[in-house]
Formats: structure tokens, sequence, C-alpha cells
């Protein structure tokens, strides 16, 4: 860059150079425990989606004697069945973490329709919805995933319906907060002013800006619903024997106190995924947090 | 400022039609404390290609007006009429209210630090605001006319321009955005509520010029809400003072400034520096502005008026003629100008 086009050029310079080296670096979130995080998510998800082609033994059937402690041709040792407890564990993600997605998209999609019409158009719509979202928020999400599930049948397909019903309200509240502030704010003034319809403020205006805490709360929430998924199977409402989830076989493990390591597999990796979930959503939320209050 | 107010007789297919007629326009807000009348009957006539200022202090109803006749007002009761080419604009339903608000009748905000929407970039704030009120516009077509937009408003670079995101704007170029915003549609009525407050004197002065070069390139009516009366003297043709909620004095800009009627406008015109005299103390009005929830009895100005005499507590004064303009002011509209 020469001296004789300093002004304009030179600030469009040096404005695209530090667009490119920003895009070019790591994420400034993406360190310490967020990176250590997404190391293992990424693991996990791996692990779920290849494990067919490569599982190190029959996660169902019976591959050595029972009850047999870790060693190097059982690294998690075999449970009462004599079945690869290893294996078992990594199968586990299979049921667990697409339930916990499927659990997480459907909150979030309920809850943010049922929180974006209750924030827009408040009123009487916002009373109903936000009484809803009162009651089922009054019982602690455990017991009434436990009533739902119980009622529905045990099963993982109704344990993921009753889930699905517990945590929406959460959504719905962040979002209906999010979007009465948003709201109020002087572009969406503005944007009425210029003629836009309400479905193009909402959509384009008033949602975007309204998503941070969501996808926030979100990560952190995946790692609850593992628990949470874990938790049904543990009492017999989940997952049913002798399909390979973590609940159900820390249930096992249980059943044979002195095989500790029938309980610790599936425990360290529920532990995993949880921290795992929460670091990056820690970090996540912390880098949204300074972003607003710089601006 | 390169247009004066003999540009408004020649623009416009029929200038003595007025293409915005305020009538009695009356917004009252509901507040805890009872009903807050901010607007209290105001009429003025916007013509084809005219520029028009709204002058007064804060809260004295010049914004309020203007947000009661695009319906941007929630919590309140308007009353009167507002006709744009003869539909009237109140209590129209919304539908058909917002084909004509952003399309016909166009506003601009004070700040436009925070008028613009963060997470689009320009082009697609600007093709949006066209594809809302022209469906049939593909989004190329739309994205073309975002660059021809921005040119328009003299941004340097527009092809470019269109992919930023506001953050990465000045003020004042953000200030241009707004203006390409609102004239995207054609408009014929463009509201300017303090545009240029929230920018450097010198972007003001850009920012005034354009908004005059559009006026005439479109033939534009220009409302412009302002409390800078340096603004009004150089680009308005027209001028309403406006106090506690009412028009205190309306007329051309050059009689209203050489021999204001309403004591008002007298005093504000006092406030302003002059560079002829020498000030050790600047004047200013005594008193402090009459607030709508407190409003004294007959001519809201007379406690702080210089002239009062007791009849002005008697009723509130109407719009008299005083030499060229109109005025509110029952001591000073009858004597012979």
């Amino acid at each position: 860059m020469t001296a004789i086009d300093a002004g304009q050029a030179m600030g469009d310079a040096a404005a695209s150079r530090s667009v490119e080296r920003q895009s070019r670096r790591r994420p400034r979130w993406l360190r310490g425990p967020a990176l250590v995080g997404v190391v293992v998510m990424a693991a996990w998800l791996i692990v779920a989606l290849t494990l067919p082609l490569w599982t190190p033994h029959d996660p169902l059937d019976p591959v050595a004697a029972r009850l047999l402690g870790p060693r190097a041709s059982h690294w998690m040792g075999t449970d009462a069945l004599g079945r690869d407890v290893f294996t078992r564990t990594l199968w586990g993600a299979r049921t667990s973490l697409p339930i916990a997605a499927a659990v997480i998209a459907s909150a979030v999609i309920v809850g943010t329709i049922v929180g974006a019409l209750a924030g827009f158009f408040g009123g009487w719509l916002d009373a109903v919805f936000m009484r809803l979202v009162d009651i089922t928020m009054a019982f602690p999400p455990i017991l009434l995933a436990m009533a739902i599930t119980a009622s529905l049948g045990p099963g993982i397909r109704n344990a993921l319906i009753a889930m699905a019903l517990v945590w929406w309200p959460i959504y719905a509240r962040l979002l209906r907060a999010q979007v009465i502030a948003v709201r109020q704010r002087e572009f969406i003034e503005s944007a009425w002013a210029i003629g836009a319809s309400r479905w193009l403020i909402l959509r384009r205006y008033i949602l975007p800006m309204s998503y941070t805490p969501i996808l926030v709360n979100a990560t952190m929430d995946f790692g609850q619903v593992v628990l949470l998924t874990a938790s049904l199977s543990f009492i017999g409402l989940g997952a049913r024997p002798p399909s390979p989830e973590w609940g159900s076989m820390i249930t096992e493990g249980a059943l044979n106190p002195y095989a500790w390591w029938m309980a610790a597999a599936p425990g360290i990796a529920i532990v995993t995924v949880v921290l795992a979930f929460n670091f990056v959503g820690d970090a996540l939320r912390d880098s949204f947090d300074i972003k607003e209050t710089v601006r | 400022m390169s247009w004066s107010a003999t540009d408004a007789a020649t623009g416009g297919p029929d200038p003595r039609t007025p293409i915005l007629a305020i009538d009695d326009l009356r917004v009252t807000f509901a507040s805890s404390s009872g009903p807050v009348p901010a607007v209290r009957g105001v009429s003025l006539d916007v013509y084809p290609g005219e520029a028009v200022a709204i002058v007064g202090e804060s809260g004295s109803g010049k914004s309020v007006t203007m947000l009661a006749l695009l319906g941007l007002l929630r919590n309140a009761t308007v009353t009167g009429a507002a006709r744009y080419r003869g539909t009237n604009l109140i209590g129209l339903d919304p539908a058909t209210l917002r084909t004509i608000r952003g399309a016909k009748v166009a506003m601009i905000f004070q700040d436009p630090m925070t008028s613009l929407n963060p997470v689009l970039t320009i082009g697609r704030q600007l093709s949006l605001v066209m594809r809302s009120h022209q469906p049939g516009l593909s989004k190329r077509d739309a994205a073309n006319r975002a660059v021809s937009l921005l040119d328009q408003v003299a941004i340097s670079q527009p092809k470019r321009r269109c992919d930023s995101y506001p953050h990465e704007l000045s003020g004042g170029m953000r200030q241009r955005v707004m203006i390409a915003m609102a004239i995207a549609n054609n408009p014929d009525v463009l509201i300017a509520d303090e545009p240029t407050t929230a920018l450097d004197v010198t972007v003001q002065a850009q920012i005034m010029e354009l908004l005059g070069e559009l006026r005439i390139e479109h033939n534009l009516a220009l409302i412009l809400i302002t409390h800078d009366l340096g603004v009004v003297a150089g680009a308005a043709d027209r001028v309403a003072v406006m106090y506690a909620g009412r028009v205190a004095e309306t007329g051309p800009v050059g009689p209203l400034f050489a021999d204001p009627g309403h004591p008002y406008t007298r005093g504000l015109l006092e406030c302003l520096p002059r560079l002829d005299e020498r000030h050790d103390i600047q004047v200013a009005i005594p008193g402090v502005p009459a607030t709508p929830q407190s409003l004294p009895p007959g001519c809201p100005f007379s406690p702080r008026c210089s002239f009062v005499e007791p009849r002005c507590s008697e009723a509130e004064p109407m719009l008299a003629a005083h030499g060229e303009t109109m005025a509110a002011c029952v001591v000073r509209t009858e004597v012979p100008a």
C-alpha cells in the first residue's frame, strides 16, 4: 500500500485484513476447558456414528466368562451375562446422544414457537402460554418426566416424549423474555416505520437477536438430558434390557456391587458427556456476554 | 444549502393540493395518573415537494404527531385526521396502513447507530425493505437496486458496502443507509425525525445536503422534525413551531425568522447565538416548558411569556394572522403587522 491513496483504501485494506485474520484463527471461546469439551463431544460423536464398523465385540452377546474384572482383552471387564462392558458403554452413546438431540431439538422448536408468539403478540396469548409454562415448571422435571413416562408406558420412545414435554417451557420462557427485550429496540421501531410486516420483523429482526441464550442453554441442557435419560432408564422407565444404555447398565452394576466396573464404565461415560457440554456451554455464554457488554 | 423556498412552487404535479393533510390531530396517552394529552389538535398541510420543519422543545409533541399518523404508537388514543392523498391514515386498518407506511410515507429516525438490524447486511436489509412492499421484485433486481440506492446516497463502493454489517459503518454512513431504505420504495413524503442530532456537525451538513438533493430529485415532501433552528433556516420552506402539543406559530421560513408573531418563537430565536453580537451570557426563555400533565389555563406559554396579559389565561388562543405567519397568540396577532 503506497502512501498516496492513504485514506479510504488503507482503511479498507486494514479492515479486510483483520477480518481475514479473525476467520482464520480459531474462535476466541475455543480454549481451555471448552477445547477439551469440544474434543470429547467430537470423540463421542465419531464413536456413535462409526461404532458398527469397528465394534470390539457384539454388545448383546456373551463373549467371555461372567463378571471378569478389567483386563487387556476386556478393558472394562464383563457383566453378569459375560458381555463386554467397554463395548456396551460405547454402544450406549448410540442411544443417549440421539435421544438427547431429539429431546433438545423438539423442546427448542416448541419453546421457540410458544415463546416467540407469546413475547411478540402479548395479551391473552401470552397469558395462556405462560400459565401453561408455569404449570409445567412447577413440577420437578424428573418427577414429571417419570410420571409421564409411567403413564405412557416404559420405553425409550415414551421417555423421549416425556422429556421433551418437560423441557420446552424453559426455552419458551427464555425466548419470550428475549423477544420482549429485543422488541423494544430502536431498529425494530424503524423496521415498523419502513412498513415491514409482522412476520418479517419477527423472523428477520427479532428471532436472530434473541437466539443467543437458547443456543447456550441448549448446549448446557444436552448434558442434562443425557443424565435424565440415564436416570429414567436407571429406574426402569427408559431403555429396557438387554439394550446397552448407560442408565440401565448402572442398574445392572448396582445389582452386582462387587463388580464395580459394571457401573463405573457407563458412569464415566455420562460424566464425560455432561462435563463436555457444560464446558462448551459455559464458554459460549461467556463469549456472548462479553460481546454484549462491549456493545 | 443549495435549495430554497422557491423550489417548492415549481415542484410537484399539483402543488396546491396537499399530499399530506393533518387535521386536528390529537394524541392522548393513558397513564397511571390519568390521561396525558401529548398532542392537542395539530393541523398542518404538506404540499408535494416542499420541506416543512416542525420545531419545538422535547415533549412538545412533534415526534408523537408523526408517529401517530403512521400508526406507530402503542397505548395511545389518536383522533382527528391525517390524509395522505385523501386517504385518512388515522384508524386505517393495519394491513392497508402498512402498504402506505414505508412505501409512500417513509420515516427516518434520530439515532442511526441503533436503527439498523445488526444481524443483517446492508444489502439484505435494503432488499427486504423493497421486497416487503413489492412482492414481485426478484432478489437479483432488489440487490441491484440496493447498490444503486447506496450510490444515490453517496456511499462509496456501494457494491462492497452491501455486504457490510451495520457495525462496520460510521454514524454518518448508517444515516445514509437509513435514508436509502426510506427512499427505496419511492415515497412521496419523507419524515425525518431529528436526522442529524446524533451526528457530528460536519456530517450533519452533509446529511442535510443529501436530503435536500433527494427532495428535489424525487420531488419528496420532506417533514423535518428538529429542535435545531439552524437546520430549519437552511433546509425548510415552511416552519411549524410547536409548544405543549399545539402549533404555536406557522409560516414561511423567511418571515417567521424575520418577524416572529408568537412570543415563544421570538424567545427561541433570541436564544440563538449570533456571530455579529457579543454574548457573555446566553439568553434563555425563563421558566420550564409546560408539560401535558400540568397545563396552565388559557395559553400554555403564558407563565413564561413577557407579553402576558390577564386575558391570556381566559382561553387557549387560536391561530390568527400575524404578518405572513399564523400565530396562536391573542396579544401579538391583534397588533397590525
